[in-house]
């Protein structure tokens, strides 16, 4: 993970060296969805968002890193009804391709997001019970910006993670797609 | 011519013998002095001129007149001259009745307040009169026969049937008896007409009957009647009282107006009929007043209850034995409360005269009443070993006699519910008894009876022949000499002919004397004494052999055989084997009596067994000994007496005869109290004022007369519970019944017979009937209480039952409450404490000694707790998506049939496998609560799991288990 980013700030210096790099950072919020049918029915949807720091590189593409974060839903699990958290954030690497458009600017997004899925239930007969298990997968994405001036930006992503977890015997898919609507930010350097 | 003159000396003094002696008859007919019924082969009264002319007749054939030739040629009549003494002839064919008198048993009595002793000759003195033969019918055989005298024997007739020829000959029918076959015709018979009747064909013997006497003297209440009975003021109402059964007595007579034959409640006789043998009035003997079977009981009188209430009956009893056995056997003590017979409530027939032929009208009487009888005969011949020794042929000492035979017969016929009993006789010499005088009653170490078991070869015994000068009456009358002298003699039995051979002190060989042969005198003068042997008797009905000698001393002095050690030697003829009995005895001529005394006897390889006298020996009667229940009594001087021979208590009493029957088997049948024994006194009989009682109306006496009476007694309480029973079946009860304590076993059966007679078992148990309603008590229920109930529990003779409840058993620290009130009782279990409560009740009908105790178990507990139902086990996954976790899954349903409030339901869980102690509890839950998830466990782990109810109260049910 170190050498990924050491290796994206040193493209990025150089890129920037040799080109105008911009710099855009923004927040999106939106709805985290889970696909597994099995966690959808027992935790559904919840919030997530997203905030991220890019850089523009060549013309449309930019990389960029950011965070997700804020699904944190309870359920009922199992067949007791155990009343259970699951919590799914992490870190996100991804490179978008903006095409031109003087306005609204559709871009694509590709990433890989490095989780985190937190699953916890409580219950008389076995007590808390919880584990915390890491997983990546690729990012799938693309999104509409708006500029609302030079340098701001409101934003409508729909990104699909996949993310499988395996912290027992079970894999469980923990991705789904993202829906946010977000406001960014560019600055030139 | 010295010879002549001894011979013509000898028949001179027998004629003046002939002269002066008595003139009792020799056929024993009543003697015509009076009071004195007969004297033991009393002299027979010849005329001088028939011996005369036979003296001369041997004379003429013999040339010679010798002592010898004389007693070899002469007449057994002539013999008998010289001899001076025995009769006793026997015309061929036939054997004659015997009369004898009768004493009381010889002993002295010892005044313990005066320290006097009165000496048995003294004693006799006392006695007032004999007992009387049987009655003759004087009228009837004077019309018959012409005016007497004459001689009339009573005898028993064996025949083989046929016996209407009877009618042609001057006798007179009395009762009939069918035995084995044989027909036992009782009948009196004329002397003349004997030996006619002997040689008819049909006839199979004639055997006379002898005349009894009682067997008296001394008797009580240790057969325990007297618990098996309740009083209820004067009278018994309850239990074992002879209640509808007949006592019958045959003896001396009754005094009837003893209110101990009184019934108290309505001051009536008891006693259904008397029959006085002894005094026959015309038109009221039992063949006028009840015909029948009885038909030929044509004399004596009948007096019927009513008359003897009416006052009108004469019998009166002058001897009081009779009153006192019949007091004994049932007597009600109602004269004065102090003693009570055996069987208080029962009716009585009393026969006066020691008449065998009562047995024929008690049981036709009691047969006639509907009524079973027991019948009393406590007497016998007055010399047993007298007879024995003389006329063995009529005690065969195996039941055999015709007189047992007759008696045999009539109870065959009536069958079940005749029971006769008889007194063992008072021949008997036990060493039980401490002689008070210093010596004058020794211990008789010796026997009258010898017996010889061999297969072959011959046995020696000892005969000691005492010296008769120092004995009465020989001291009274200055003898031994030619008119006092002693007459030994031997009677013997045989399973086969035997030879006797007597060696003297001195060593003077006689004989050996052979049965079969003829009797005679043995030749010349052998040895220390002359032997007459009457030993070509034809075998007896039984099979066997008997015979008698005598042994004597001729007419000239010493008078006696020589004094000290005879040998008499016996063995079969031919050497084989044999069984055989050999009985002593003696009698000393003396002036003109006879006096039957026993002083001589065995000494040497004796038997102190003396076969009881026959009449006891038969299986058809019921024979009893006597034992010592007291040592001395109060009379009414104000004295306490004991006998010289002062009896020890407990044990049997020295005079009680021994057994066995000459075929071995046991007899006596039982013993009773005998000795010193309290009944009714007739006032007619002339106590003395040492044997009266103080309260004046019961007197003592002593002797198997009075074991025999209380056994009557028994056998009638026996009678009242089972009126069928007949006399082995009484005899085998008694036998179970008896008590075989140290005593009895010590003296054997020769002596106790079974044991002691003991009554005590005729008394059933209380019968307990214990209910209760219920015996299991819910503690959850609000009525905590047990209620039993005795009152349904009953006493078969309806004693009165006393009842002892006990808590036995109650739970540790359970407190219950238990309430008793008399046959009833309540038992409150403590309401917190499970357990098991014992109850138990103990009856007792207050007569027998050992209550019966019955138990019931009370089981008090709390509803019992049921485990749950359809309990299910099954495996479920649960699916936490990221992870499965297996649940053992527990359900189950309430129990319908639970009726106790649950408190919860526990889980118990092992792994698989293991020991049951490894269960752990693994949950409580609430008993709404129907099911369990054992969570958490690994894909492969298995319980097993226990479930269990638990009640309100803490109690768990029996688990179910389940398993994976």
């Amino acid at each position: 993970m170190k050498r990924i980013i050491y290796t994206l700030l040193a493209v990025v210096f150089v890129v920037s060296y040799s080109y105008s790099m911009t710099l855009t950072g923004g927040v999106g919020l939106g709805l985290g969805m889970v696909s597994n049918s099995d966690l959808n029915e027992t935790y559904g949807n919840g919030f997530v968002y997203n905030t991220y720091i890019s850089f523009g590189i060549a013309g449309q593409f930019s990389l960029g890193i950011g965070y997700e974060g804020g699904y944190k839903k309870d359920g009922d699990v199992g067949i007791f009804d155990d009343v259970a958290t699951l919590e799914i954030s992490g870190f996100q690497l991804f490179a978008e391709y903006k095409f031109k458009s003087e306005k609204l600017v559709p871009y694509l997004k590709l990433g890989y997001g490095y989780y985190t899925v937190k699953n916890s239930f409580t219950s008389e007969e076995m007590g808390k019970y919880e584990f915390s298990e890491k997983g990546s997968g690729i990012i799938l994405g693309g999104g509409i910006s708006f500029p609302l001036s030079k340098s701001f930006f409101i934003t409508g992503e729909v990104d699909y993670l996949f993310l499988e977890v395996k912290p027992f015997i079970n894999s469980v898919n923990s991705g789904g797609i993202r829906l946010l609507a977000g406001l960014a930010v560019k600055f030139d350097i | 011519m010295k010879n002549y003159s001894k011979v013509f000396l000898y028949i001179f003094t027998g004629m003046l013998i002939i002269s002066f002696s008595g003139s009792g008859n020799y056929l024993n007919g009543t003697d015509q002095r009076g009071d004195d019924p007969g004297n033991i082969k009393s002299l027979h009264h010849h005329k001088l001129i028939g011996p005369l002319k036979e003296i001369l007749n041997i004379y003429r054939n013999e040339k010679r007149l010798t002592t010898e030739s004389l007693l070899k040629y002469g007449s057994k009549k002539l013999q008998n001259i010289i001899k001076g003494a025995k009769v006793a002839a026997q015309p061929p064919g036939s054997t004659l009745s015997k009369e004898i008198l009768s004493y009381p048993p010889k002993r002295g009595k010892v005044n313990l307040s005066t320290g006097d002793i009165l000496s048995e000759r003294e004693v006799e003195s006392k006695f007032k009169r004999p007992f009387f033969i049987s009655a003759l019918i004087r009228d009837e055989l004077q019309e018959r026969w012409g005016n007497p005298p004459y001689d009339v024997i009573e005898c028993n007739i064996d025949m083989t049937g046929g016996i209407q020829v009877l009618n042609n000959f001057n006798l007179k029918i009395r009762a009939t008896s069918e035995f084995e076959g044989k027909t036992i015709v009782s009948a009196e018979v004329a002397s003349t007409e004997i030996e006619k009747i002997a040689k008819l064909s049909q006839v199979i013997r004639i055997t006379p009957v002898l005349k009894k006497v009682s067997q008296n003297n001394l008797a009580s209440n240790a057969v325990r009647a007297s618990r098996i009975r309740l009083k209820s003021g004067p009278k018994y109402t309850k239990g074992y009282t002879g209640k509808g059964v007949i006592v019958g007595v045959i003896d001396s007579g009754i005094d009837w107006t003893h209110e101990d034959f009184v019934d108290p409640d309505t001051g009536e006789t008891r006693i259904r009929y008397i029959w006085d043998t002894e005094i026959t009035t015309p038109g009221r003997t039992p063949a006028d007043v009840f015909g029948g079977v009885l038909s030929g009981l044509s004399y004596g009188t009948v007096w019927t209850k009513a008359e003897i209430d009416g006052g009108s009956c004469t019998e009166v009893d002058t001897n009081g034995h009779g009153t006192h056995v019949s007091g004994s056997a049932a007597g009600n003590g109602f004269a004065t409360g102090k003693y009570t017979g055996i069987a208080p409530n029962s009716d009585m027939i009393f026969v006066k005269g020691l008449d065998n032929n009562g047995i024929l009208f008690i049981y036709e009487l009691s047969s006639q009443l509907g009524m079973p009888c027991s019948v009393n005969m406590s007497y016998g011949p007055g010399y047993p070993m007298h007879y024995m020794s003389w006329w063995p042929q009529d005690f065969p000492a195996d039941g055999t006699s015709s007189e047992a035979q007759e008696i045999a017969g009539w109870n065959v016929s009536y069958g079940g519910g005749h029971i006769p009993v008889k007194s063992a006789g008072n021949e008997g010499h036990w060493n039980t008894y401490t002689d008070l005088t210093g010596g004058s009653y020794p211990y008789m170490n010796g026997s009258y009876h010898m017996e010889g078991h061999q297969s072959s070869g011959a046995q020696s015994h000892t005969y000691t022949v005492i010296d008769y000068t120092t004995v009465w009456p020989y001291n009274l009358f200055g003898g031994p000499d030619n008119s006092v002298f002693p007459w030994l003699s031997f009677g013997y039995w045989s399973d086969a002919p035997i030879q006797i051979t007597f060696t003297s002190p001195n060593g003077f060989v006689i004989g050996p004397f052979l049965h079969g042969t003829d009797g005679g005198t043995w030749d010349g003068v052998v040895g220390d004494g002359w032997i007459d042997w009457y030993m070509d008797n034809p075998p007896a009905s039984n099979g066997d052999n008997y015979g008698s000698l005598d042994l004597y001393w001729p007419y000239w002095g010493p008078y006696q055989p020589a004094l000290g050690n005879w040998t008499i030697i016996v063995e079969a003829i031919g050497g084989g084997s044999v069984n055989y009995d050999v009985w002593c005895s003696e009698f000393i001529y003396a002036g003109g009596y006879y006096v039957n005394d026993i002083n001589s006897y065995f000494t040497g390889n004796f038997s102190h067994s003396n076969y009881i006298i026959d009449e006891g020996a038969s299986k058809y009667e019921i024979s009893v000994g006597a034992w010592s229940t007291r040592d001395k009594w109060d009379g009414s001087d104000g004295s306490t007496w004991t006998y010289a021979k002062k009896p020890w208590v407990g044990t049997i009493a020295d005079f009680s005869s021994p057994g066995p029957s000459r075929d071995r088997r046991v007899k006596p049948d039982i013993a009773a109290p005998g000795q010193i024994i309290l009944s009714a006194a007739s006032k007619d009989a002339g106590w003395s004022n040492s044997n009266l009682d103080p309260d004046g109306r019961h007197g003592q006496m002593s002797g198997t007369s009075m074991s025999a009476p209380i056994t009557t007694g028994a056998v009638a309480l026996v009678l009242q519970k089972f009126p069928e029973r007949n006399v082995n079946q009484i005899r085998g009860s008694f036998s179970n019944w008896a008590i075989k304590d140290n005593a009895a076993r010590s003296m054997g059966k020769n002596a106790f017979g079974s044991g002691k007679l003991n009554v005590l078992p005729l008394n059933r148990d209380a019968i307990a009937v214990l209910t209760q309603d219920r015996i299991e008590v819910i503690l959850d229920n609000a009525d905590k209480s047990v209620n039993f109930d005795g009152s349904k529990s009953y006493d078969p003779e309806d004693f009165p039952i006393t009842y002892l409840w006990v808590l036995e058993d109650i739970p540790e620290g359970a407190n219950p409450e238990f309430i008793i009130d008399n046959d009833k009782a309540t038992l409150n279990v403590d309401p917190e404490i499970e357990g098991m409560y014992r109850i138990s009740l103990a009856i007792n009908d207050t007569i027998w000694d050992g209550p019966k105790t019955y138990s019931q178990w009370i089981t008090a507990k709390f509803i019992p707790v049921l485990p749950p139902a359809g309990v299910n086990l099954e495996r479920v996954v649960n699916n936490l998506i990221f992870v499965n976790e297996y649940v053992n899954r527990i359900t189950w349903m309430e129990n319908p049939e639970n009726q106790v409030e649950l408190l919860n339901y526990r889980i118990y869980r092992k792994v698989k496998g293991n020991g049951d102690d490894t269960y752990e509890l693994i949950a409580e839950l609430d008993p709404t609560v129907m099911g369990y998830d054992d969570r958490g466990l690994e894909e492969d782990q298995y319980f097993t799991y226990k479930i269990t109810a638990v009640s309100y109260r803490g109690k768990e049910s029996d688990p179910v288990i389940v398993s994976n």
